[in-house]
């Protein structure tokens, strides 16, 4: 499995084509991305799918933003060390996102990649957008 | 890789010429950075340029901590109680640890657009534009905005010519580090950081304690002077607390602005909004007909644990990455370079 990913992240992405999923403004700044379907990936991947995706993506951000008891304490905590526990601590939110990391390898590796779409991990583009590259355009446009 | 784009590799070359000289080790992503942050630790901490403020704060802290740690501490722990240096310390301490925070991490600087992105971005304005462009005719370039509908309010997001991306809602451009910064409160020169999303709360937490201590020093040097005038005469009395006389003064002097500051933020806080956007007057009734503020939770109690209390937000620049040769969007010239020579 990880010899695998490493094939993965050795795929050269910045020559091919690229389609952007913008972000969903629609509820306040919180991370949400559209679950619209763009019409560059059509017949690529089937709009279920694809949606799939996006909505676990999205409640997975979520999880990772909305302040429960946990994120809760984890806060307090912090304010009583005087902000110091963050040096030695991974918060909520970097766990989350570590999962997240996860999350879109496993799709890359499993749904993605096959189809000849690779997703890269928003965190790498300041979670603005959602990078899909085309990687193997089938059109001839490279 | 015949790149002939040279444009950034001006600047840093001196920055960074003794490490080019010496290895042909991977650069890190900070070293690369656009904006005009300064950054310390290998790109652990960020900060503005300008580091003045700082200094000259954290002295004032330090020296008049200092002292009523050295003279008023000692006789109020023999005198009244000894619980008193120990709250002082507490309150201290947070107060240092508030403010390092608040000046050395990343206030939520939004990285710019890679070159694909950009495109993107430009490919759809020009699309979009076409038609407007035949109507009006004349070779006035208007800003360019996307409206976004956030709870049922337009708001426009405005494009950013530097960072190359339509501005997130409630992000503005600091002139001062030169990136946009997310939930742009102000820059503040005193702490030397902009204060956005990420480190707001450890400002706001910084200025109340702050203004908390300052009280307690105050109060603290009276009590030393009123118990020692009892012991002998007043004149005695003034003449033993100089020390108490001159930390008095600089709490009233601090007093006054961080008093002021910490009410200010304190009905920020409370009703969710940012010192920026009230300048602004985004969510005023006289100017906009829907003034509600989109972003607000709820109540003002529910407001403050989102402020103070919500998940710590991941820093968007990843400065200690390598940047990665193969990539061109990060001005491939200057590995090329010293790979070349």
């Amino acid at each position: 499995m990880g010899q695998k990913m490493d094939d993965l992240s050795r795929i050269p992405v910045s020559h091919c084509p690229k389609v952007f999923v913008q972000r969903d403004y629609s509820n306040g700044t919180q991370l949400c991305f559209q679950n619209k379907f763009p019409q560059d990936l059509d017949g690529k991947i089937d709009a279920a799918t694809f949606q799939e995706t996006i909505s676990t993506l999205n409640r997975m951000y979520l999880e990772a933003e909305t302040l429960n008891s946990k994120t809760y304490c984890e806060s307090c905590m912090a304010c009583l060390t005087a902000y110091l526990s963050y040096i030695c601590f991974d918060t909520h939110y970097e766990k989350m996102l570590k999962k997240i990391r996860h999350y879109i390898d496993e799709q890359n590796q499993n749904v993605y990649v096959p189809r000849g779409l690779m997703l890269i991990d928003p965190v790498e583009r300041g979670l603005r957008v959602l990078e899909i590259c085309v990687l193997n355009d089938s059109t001839g446009g490279r | 890789m015949a790149n002939t784009k040279v444009t950034h590799s001006a600047q840093s070359d001196s920055s960074n010429g003794q490490r080019s000289a010496d290895s042909n080790k991977m650069q890190r992503k900070w070293e690369i950075h656009p904006g005009r942050n300064k950054f310390y630790c290998n790109g652990r901490c960020v900060s503005s340029p300008d580091y003045g403020g700082f200094l000259c704060c954290m002295g004032l802290i330090i020296v008049t901590g200092g002292l009523f740690f050295a003279f008023d501490c000692p006789y109020l722990a023999v005198h009244v109680n000894p619980v008193i240096p120990v709250i002082g310390g507490l309150l201290f301490i947070f107060i240092i640890g508030c403010l390092l925070q608040t000046t050395f991490i990343d206030p939520g600087i939004i990285p710019r657009a890679t070159l694909p992105e950009a495109l993107e971005t430009d490919r759809l304005f020009q699309l979009e534009n076409q038609n407007q462009e035949n109507q009006n005719g004349s070779g006035y370039a208007a800003p360019r905005f996307k409206e976004v509908e956030i709870k049922g309010r337009t708001f426009k997001l405005s494009y950013c010519q530097t960072c190359q991306m339509y501005r997130p809602p409630r992000a503005s451009h600091c002139s001062r580090c030169n990136n946009c910064v997310e939930r742009f409160d102000h820059h503040c020169p005193m702490v030397g950081n902009c204060i956005g999303r990420r480190n707001y709360r450890y400002f706001y937490l910084f200025v109340t304690s702050t203004a908390i201590m300052c009280c307690y020093v105050l109060g603290c040097n009276i009590a030393v002077i009123v118990l020692r005038a009892m012991d002998t005469d007043v004149g005695e009395a003034f003449k033993k607390s100089v020390a108490s006389l001159i930390e008095g003064i600089v709490c009233l002097g601090s007093l006054a602005s961080v008093g002021g500051l910490s009410c200010y933020h304190s009905m920020l806080v409370a009703r969710e909004m940012t010192t920026n956007e009230d300048i602004k007057g985004t969510y005023n009734e006289k100017k906009f007909k829907n003034h509600t503020n989109p972003y607000s939770q709820g109540n003002c109690i529910q407001n403050c644990c989102f402020v103070l209390c919500s998940p710590r937000l991941p820093s968007l620049l990843d400065r200690r990455g390598f940047v990665d040769p193969a990539d061109e969007e990060n001005q491939g010239v200057q590995i090329s370079n010293s790979v070349r020579v």
